[in-house]
């Protein structure tokens, strides 16, 4: 039996163990985990420090989007220590003191054909930031970033993917054509 | 049973088609495709927050309002300003890349001396020491692309303790006078070669009026323009003259030419009506529609300060020349500058940031700070109907080393002033007058200069960005003579005067060339047109070759005005007899010239 179907198992045997590394084993070493440089806590800045969403993330009135705030928006309150922490003291000397813009990595980083308005997204369409960026305003710490080691780009599985992005523009009616997002 | 070689095939086999059903091939074949776009080497933009500034353009007399999408301290889009009384929200294709032009790697580095590396208080020394050593029948002159800035004022202050001191500017850099046109009540057009559709006084103006105005196009060549009018004549090179005098007759009611007639009718239709372009047929027309000072027409303005064209200066005659060029204005063939030269040991001093042009044959480049790099200003826009002024604060960061232009005239002058002093002056002086309105760039709302609390109010006002529209004149204040002499275009021909045996060909402008942007930015053009460079002559191959020239090869072509080398391209579009030039710089007026070329 097993010499007859021999051709066959040894056929499958390639398939299965292809297909397992290519699934399983493959995904992983396409990225590689690159840690933010400050320990910031949304949870904290929300919760103890009374922060909404927009006093950072503002959308501004003439429409556009602040992104990351600069560092002069964490100045602000972090001239001096607020609290006893070795991180805090640690983000003061590298970055407040020498006035060191921060180098976040940006979890969304997406090829520069990818056009993307936030306030497209909020004012027009009404979606609530907890729709693509799920719970990160109540998370404690910043994940590392999932950097694609050949393109160089994020793969982060908090945000969404151009799947999800087709998904929602098709429930809500939106245009899926390829020029509404890749310009 | 060991395993076989046939085995290992078999294996391999169901590796291959396993392989194809992972996202092993796919996400390497789509990785890859990206890597290009990360390379050392490719500029991205730098992270930080998302900001709006506002600036001007100084790219083009127009002056649009610019809204600059900043990531961090770096511009990475720029727009127009929604609202603007100019611009109306509109940028041209060289305005919306003109934060590329920093990144030019033509830029002049450093100050040079005879082409080789200097310092500025060298050349300083240098240039003072040669205008202190004028003749007494020889002038020192300063170049001005853009007379009626604070910048010119700064010219004339230094040349006006000079005992032969000129403050010239280019030809059709002052067009239409202390005049402006009243676009938006303008009912119809008649332009003869001007490039109404194609960059003319303020694109956005423009776009905004087009759907009430009439537009008649006489011009020899199937230009964008042309091919967007109501109505396209198509004339012979040279014969516009005769069909512009043909219209005035038959406005008059005496001409048995249809075509003259049926223009005219469009005209007589559609009051108030203006002609467009140079010369005297130009003007005529215009005194014959009597459109000077009225609604719709030709309506002066105060500001107005004449510059000495270049023209007019007599050959051989100024010793010592400044040359300041804009980032993106068309500079003068240098053969038009150099008959203005005295033939021995002229200085000339080119104020630029490109080494291009006049720094070519220059004894000293002082480099000066690209578009948005440096503290600019926008005088009047182009054929407004009111005076107007605007600041165009730096978005990018200068190279060490660079002197805006102003600034090294002052330091000539051993003024102290700076020019960032100049400019406060001269909004202090708006202020102080207190006419007119001004036009905030973030909000889109105008208040009168009057409410504005000081001059320091003024300045901060302009600096974040915005726009001073001065009021108009009253009717009945303009000068009788402006209004009795029609617009005082430049004298010229409005067509080429007809071939002779030194210039045996007609030359005429392509389309309106836009040097910085790619042809693709427009859907109209020509497609052979598109193999053209930038700086080049087109001739059918048949005059080409009746002239010895071959396709691709330099020659040089002359006109009465200056002669030019450039590269020739034989394009069978052209009509025989004709030499097209994409950059006709100032050597081609709109109806055409006579010319001749030769093998360089």
């Amino acid at each position: 039996m097993l010499q007859k179907h021999r051709g066959k198992i040894i056929f499958l045997t390639g398939l299965l163990v292809v297909l397992a590394i290519g699934w399983r084993g493959f995904p992983p070493l396409m990225f590689r985990s690159v840690a933010q440089p400050v320990a910031f806590s949304h949870k904290i800045h929300a919760g103890k420090a009374g922060a909404k969403c927009d006093d950072c993330h503002a959308i501004r009135d003439d429409g556009t989007f602040a992104g990351v705030p600069a560092l002069d928006k964490c100045s602000g309150c972090h001239a001096q220590p607020m609290g006893t922490s070795a991180e805090e003291k640690r983000f003061i000397d590298r970055y407040v003191t020498p006035a060191r813009e921060i180098p976040w990595q940006v979890y969304a980083r997406q090829p520069q054909n990818v056009s993307f308005s936030h306030a497209a997204h909020i004012k027009l369409a009404h979606l609530d930031c907890r729709q693509c960026h799920g719970a990160q305003g109540d998370s404690d710490t910043l994940g590392p970033v999932r950097v694609e080691r050949i393109s160089g780009y994020s793969g982060s599985r908090q945000f969404q993917n151009m799947d999800a992005c087709e998904d929602c523009h098709a429930q809500r009616r939106a245009s899926n054509s390829c020029l509404t997002c890749h310009k | 049973m060991g395993f076989t070689r046939r085995d290992l095939l078999t294996f391999t086999g169901g590796s291959a088609v396993g392989l194809a059903l992972t996202p092993v091939p796919w996400k390497l074949l789509r990785d890859t495709s990206l890597l290009s776009e990360n390379w050392p080497g490719v500029p991205q933009p730098p992270q930080g927050e998302i900001r709006t500034r506002y600036t001007t353009c100084t790219l083009c007399p127009a002056g649009c309002g610019v809204r600059a999408r900043c990531v961090g301290d770096q511009p990475v889009s720029l727009a127009g300003v929604p609202g603007h009384p100019n611009s109306r929200g509109v940028l041209c294709p060289i305005g919306l890349v003109g934060h590329h032009f920093a990144f030019c790697r033509d830029r002049v580095t450093g100050p040079l001396a005879c082409n080789k590396p200097a310092t500025i208080e060298r050349a300083l020394a240098d240039v003072s020491a040669a205008v202190a050593a004028c003749g007494p029948r020889e002038s020192v002159a300063i170049l001005d692309p853009r007379p009626g800035r604070a910048a010119s004022l700064v010219y004339r202050r230094f040349l006006a303790g000079l005992p032969n001191g000129l403050h010239l500017t280019a030809p059709n850099s002052q067009p239409f006078g202390s005049f402006g046109i009243d676009l938006e009540n303008t009912r119809a057009i008649l332009s003869f070669g001007a490039p109404v559709l194609d960059g003319w006084l303020c694109p956005g103006r423009v776009l905004a009026g087009r759907g009430h105005f009439q537009l008649i196009q006489v011009e020899a060549a199937y230009s964008r323009t042309a091919s967007l009018a109501d109505l396209w004549v198509p004339l012979l090179p040279g014969t516009e003259e005769i069909f512009a005098a043909e219209v005035i007759r038959a406005l008059q009611g005496g001409s048995a030419d249809t075509q003259a007639a049926a223009v005219a009718r469009i005209l007589l239709q559609n009051q108030p009506a203006i002609a467009v372009g140079e010369g005297p047929s130009v003007s005529r027309l215009n005194t014959v529609l009597a459109n000077a000072g009225k609604p719709g027409g030709y309506l002066p303005r105060r500001d107005f300060t004449p510059a000495t064209a270049l023209a007019a200066v007599p050959d051989g005659s100024i010793r010592v020349l400044l040359v300041e060029e804009g980032a993106a204005a068309e500079p003068l063939p240098w053969d038009l500058i150099r008959r203005k030269l005295v033939p021995h040991n002229p200085v000339v001093v080119a104020l630029t940031p490109w080494l291009d042009a006049s720094a070519r044959h220059a004894d000293y480049v002082i480099p000066a700070p690209m578009y948005l790099e440096s503290l600019d200003e926008a005088p009047t826009p182009a054929g407004s109907i009111v005076g107007g002024f605007s600041l165009s604060p730096a978005l990018l960061a200068a190279p060490p080393g660079r002197t805006p232009p102003a600034e090294f005239v002052l330091r000539l002058a051993h003024d102290t002033s700076t020019y960032s002093d100049i400019l406060k002056q001269r909004i202090a002086a708006i202020r102080k007058d207190g006419r007119g309105s001004l036009f905030t760039y973030a909000d889109a709302k105008s208040k009168r200069v009057s409410d504005v609390v000081s001059s320091d109010d003024l300045w901060k006002a302009m600096l974040s960005g915005a726009m001073w529209l001065d009021d108009p004149l009253p009717p009945g204040k303009a000068r009788g003579a402006d209004l009795q002499a029609g617009v005082p275009l430049r004298p010229g021909r409005v067509g080429p005067p007809p071939p002779s045996p030194e210039y045996p060909l007609i030359l005429v402008a392509a389309e309106t060339p836009l040097p910085h942007a790619s042809p693709l930015m427009s859907k109209l053009y020509r497609e052979s047109g598109l193999r053209r460079p930038a700086n080049a002559a087109a001739v059918h191959p048949d005059t080409g070759r009746g002239h010895g020239l071959a396709d691709g090869c330099r020659a040089i072509v002359k006109s009465p005005a200056a002669a030019v080398d450039l590269q020739v391209i034989f394009d069978a579009a052209v009509m025989p007899g004709v030499i097209e030039m994409t950059r006709v710089g100032h050597i081609v007026p709109p109806g055409g010239t006579t010319a001749s070329i030769r093998r360089a």
